[in-house]
């Protein structure tokens, strides 16, 4: 570059731009190659299970138990299927609840440390380990009533808990002031506003992550290994009894050496990620509005 | 989630409308329903607290009979020697649990980092605009997938995967003296490695979706800043995106960290829990805390054994609690920078 | 090299300056600039006012390219500076955006930066200076900011910890010590007290013999005191897109002006 230089060469004449273009280009790229192996790794999880289970998969599998002898082809996880069912509802019904409860509390309610302290240490327990929380379960519970469907379904309420309470109070903090003060200035009592004001406002989202939540419980395997105990072999619907579910059962097979039981594995595995898939694209689809985090 | 924005209608009562009479029965009802939510509040802070009271008084025989630190001092866990009695115990030294979750949890912190703080940026800053969302939501659906299923598929699918290229850094980098230890053969499938790699996977989508947030709150005026001064994206990138995502990214990572550090059944499955000892090589077979009591609660019916299990508990949950806390501080302050 | 102001021989330049021909901009379908025609001289200011919304700040960004950045935004149009085709296909928005610096409306320094660093920031991403030469740069652009004696002691302080007016002048010296030729300001005084503004307004004096300016303000006297030539731009309804209505010397327009919409203007009857 010389001091005589006229703009039209200064603007090419900038040095080291190709080396700027290159290192952005290379870094580019690496930032693809980031998101490509993501998205490798979802695809591969998927298509590996997809193919696997829909070789055994099949009507009979979703209506019949595992056959006796674990070596014996055929049979399907009816028992794991409907014992998941039953110990995520009634988790459910206790976690949403109390999460949406305890939402409430913190947005509508709350003030100063315990507030504060609620809304921290509700997500910490989002991070608590599942094992952990199973353990706590079989202390509290396991060891005066055994092992039971029941059991495994405070574990997983547990477990979402704090989910919905995080989702919930993301929603009800997107619900407008102004809608709070209309209410309030009618004469409505401030539990008058929150249940005919905001909590059907902030419906959508609420029911968003809720379904969030339950797809969730329904894989979580390892608390309900601490509590739920597992049950191959036949159908137990009442919760106050040891049960199956789909998780313990996708487990207890894939680790055997039994070739048959692994196919019946294969299949439980793909019905687990439809189920949970379905729930997310519903939930998502309800909640395009609304971001819902679920870390 | 911005952190202490007051909202509601505690917010509004701050500086109260004046309600005209308030009847005494609508009143009544509305301090009952208030209590009601803040009884629900307090079962969040009730559970953790109680995890910590049961898991300690679970523990708490073992803790007594072998010495408090005496667990994490020792790496003997043997629960089949025979010679066990109530008063000589088999001893229960949980050193080699530690190590495995330290051990995989940073293989899956150092692959799983980058490729989401880079899968992030892409989905912030790179991507042509109509593909951020989809991307976004696939990426987040990594996180939808089950750990079981991830552990089953690391089962099948990634250890044939990954052993020839296992098989060939043990047969070279693995045969050097000294430095070729901690890649030392045989490699068995079920490894260290394989449980970190699995993690990676799983903790990747929740690292991702944690910078994602703090890459957007980027302010607009600060990029076209470093734009307007010539700077390629890349630049832009890392002048004016990076340096304020820093605690961000920290935070985001010790999330990561957290879900690592307890995630059971994948790591189970793939990680062989050989509990005896502490294996030199990352492609040879070990435990975690997680794996141990997940592998074992059910079969411990030797004295001290399910109590210890209880303490391995105990120092899993104390381990989630200090990287979780930290993690949130540290994500809150980042995010409102 | 950084010392090369000023040019010799550049005045003489017919071509050396900026000319903006026929210009048209969008935000998606929506038209916000329509056939606008601007030659702004070689080391003057030019100041561009009119009612807000009326396109201003959208030309300037026309200018060095940052108008495409806007995700559906498009242009139309020629943007010459110095005889070159700011829009050639060959040519780099990147190296566009050098050639041609920008100050904006809010000071932006980079927070995680100290002053020092923000100065030298847009040469350290060029790469094309030794480091041994980065504080002797960051000493002239502080200086012609005239920044430099205010915080010559505390270079490796946070930027933040500035005013808001050392700020913004910070902000022109980071966007000196790149070198430009053209310096774009877009209503670079709306967020600064009165003090704040003047001391700008007499470092914007002061460069306009290296540097070729173009203002955007809405602030009329603001121009008067700063620019030597002056466009006025209005748009006539709402939703329809600006348009330059008259240019020429500020001295012209604020005190003889020819088309009747830029008399109401100046004369303050309208905006």
């Amino acid at each position: 570059m010389t001091d005589v230089a006229l703009p039209a060469a200064r603007f090419r004449q900038r040095p080291a731009l190709r080396r700027r273009r290159t290192k952005n280009a290379v870094m580019t790229a690496l930032l693809l190659v980031a998101v490509a192996l993501a998205l490798g790794a979802l695809a591969w999880v998927l298509v590996y299970v997809g193919i696997r289970g829909f070789s055994v998969i099949s009507p009979s599998f979703l209506t019949h138990n595992p056959p006796g002898n674990p070596a014996a082809p055929g049979g399907g996880f009816f028992n794991g299927i409907a014992g998941s069912l039953i110990v995520v509802g009634i988790a459910t019904g206790i976690a949403v609840p109390l999460g949406v409860g305890a939402a409430i509390y913190v947005v509508e309610y709350g003030r100063g440390r315990l507030r504060g302290a609620i809304r921290f240490f509700n997500d910490v327990l989002i991070g608590i380990p599942t094992i952990v929380t199973g353990a706590f379960v079989y202390a509290v519970w396991v060891t005066r009533f055994g092992f039971s469907g029941f059991a495994g379904s405070i574990a997983l309420a547990v477990v979402m808990l704090p989910l919905v309470a995080r989702t919930t109070e993301e929603m009800l903090r997107l619900v407008p002031t102004e809608l709070r003060e209309g209410s309030l200035a009618l004469g409505a009592t401030r539990s008058q506003t929150v249940l005919r004001i905001c909590l059907p406002t902030a419906l959508p989202g609420i029911i968003t992550g809720g379904m969030l939540a339950v797809a969730r419980a329904m894989g979580e395997t390892a608390p309900l290994l601490l509590t739920v105990l597992g049950n191959d072999l036949f159908t137990q619907l009442n919760p106050l009894h040891r049960m199956e579910t789909l998780s313990l059962q996708i487990f207890s097979n894939a680790v055997t050496g039994y070739e048959q039981a692994q196919a019946r594995g294969w299949a439980g595995a793909l019905t687990l990620i439809a189920i949970v898939l379905i729930l997310t694209a519903v939930a998502r689809f309800f909640g395009r509005r609304v971001q819902v985090e679920n870390v | 989630m911005s952190p202490a924005s007051a909202g509601g209608i505690a917010a509004i009562e701050r500086h109260p409308l004046p309600i005209a009479l308030r009847g005494e029965r609508r009143r009544l009802g509305d301090s009952v329903f208030g209590a009601a939510v803040a009884l629900t509040g307090g079962v969040v802070l009730l559970v953790l607290a109680a995890m910590v009271v049961f898991l300690v008084l679970q523990g708490l025989p073992a803790m007594r009979h072998y010495g408090f630190f005496s667990s994490i001092t020792s790496q003997r866990w043997a629960p089949s020697e025979a010679s066990a009695t109530l008063s000589t115990p088999n001893p229960y030294g949980i050193v080699q649990f530690i190590y495995g979750t330290v051990l995989t949890s940073l293989i899956g912190m150092v692959i799983a980092v980058p490729l989401a703080v880079g899968a992030a940026l892409v989905i912030t800053d790179v991507a042509p605009r109509r593909l951020r969302r989809p991307l976004s939501s696939l990426v987040d659906l990594l996180a939808a997938v089950p750990s079981v299923v991830y552990g089953f598929w690391g089962l099948f699918a990634l250890i044939p995967a990954i052993r020839p290229v296992v098989d060939f850094i043990t047969s070279t980098l693995g045969t050097v003296p000294v430095i070729g230890v901690p890649f030392g053969g045989p490699f068995f499938g079920v490894s260290y490695f394989t449980a970190g790699l699995v993690l990676a996977i799983m903790i990747l989508p929740i690292i991702a979706a944690v910078c994602r947030e703090v890459f957007r709150s980027t302010p607009r005026n600060e990029k076209e800043a470093a734009v307007a001064l010539g700077a390629t994206r890349w630049e832009m990138i890392r002048i004016a995106v990076l340096p304020r995502a820093r605690s961000g990214i920290v935070g985001a990572s010790l999330i990561g960290l957290g879900r690592a550090v307890g995630e059971t059944i994948a790591v189970t499955m793939v990680i062989g829990n050989a509990v005896l000892h502490i294996n030199p090589s990352i492609f040879d077979q070990g435990a975690t805390m997680s794996s141990v009591i997940a592998n074992e609660f059910t079969e411990a019916t030797e004295p001290f054994h399910l109590e210890s299990l209880f303490v391995v508990g105990f120092w899993l949950l104390i381990v989630a609690l200090v990287v979780n806390m930290l993690a949130r501080v540290v994500v809150r302050r980042g995010v409102s920078l | 090299m950084f010392a090369a102001h000023p040019l010799p021989g550049r005045e003489a330049d017919q071509v050396d300056g900026l000319s903006i021909d026929r210009l048209s901009a969008w935000f998606g379908r929506h038209k916000v600039v329509e056939d606008m025609r601007l030659r702004a001289p070689s080391r003057k200011v030019t100041a561009l006012i009119g009612p807000s919304g009326c396109g201003k700040s959208t030309v300037l960004r026309c200018v060095n390219r940052m108008h495409e950045l806007v995700p559906g935004a498009r242009v139309q149009g020629g943007v010459h500076f110095g005889g070159v085709d700011v829009y050639a296909p060959d040519l780099d928005a990147g190296s566009v955006r050098s050639e041609i610096g920008m100050v904006f409306q809010r000071p932006n320094p980079f927070p995680t930066k100290s002053i020092y660093e923000n100065a030298i920031i847009g040469v350290r991403i060029a790469r094309t200076t030794p480091r041994g030469r980065l504080m002797e740069i960051a000493e002239t652009a502080l200086s012609r900011a005239q920044l430099w004696d205010e915080v010559k002691d505390r270079l490796h302080k946070p930027a933040v910890s500035l005013s808001g007016g050392q700020q913004q002048r910070l902000c022109i010296a980071r966007a000196i010590a790149v070198d430009p030729s053209l310096l774009l300001m877009d209503e670079p005084c709306s967020a600064l007290d009165p003090i704040a503004t003047f001391k700008i307004e007499e470092l914007i004096r002061a460069i306009a013999d290296r540097y070729t300016v173009v203002i955007v303000t809405h602030n009329m006297h603001q121009a008067t005191r700063v620019s030597d030539y002056t466009g006025f731009m209005t748009i006539e309804n709402a939703g329809d897109p600006g348009r330059l209505v008259e240019f020429g010397a500020t001295t012209q327009i604020f005190g003889a002006p020819v088309n009747p919409a830029t008399e109401a203007y100046v004369s303050g009857r309208v905006g």
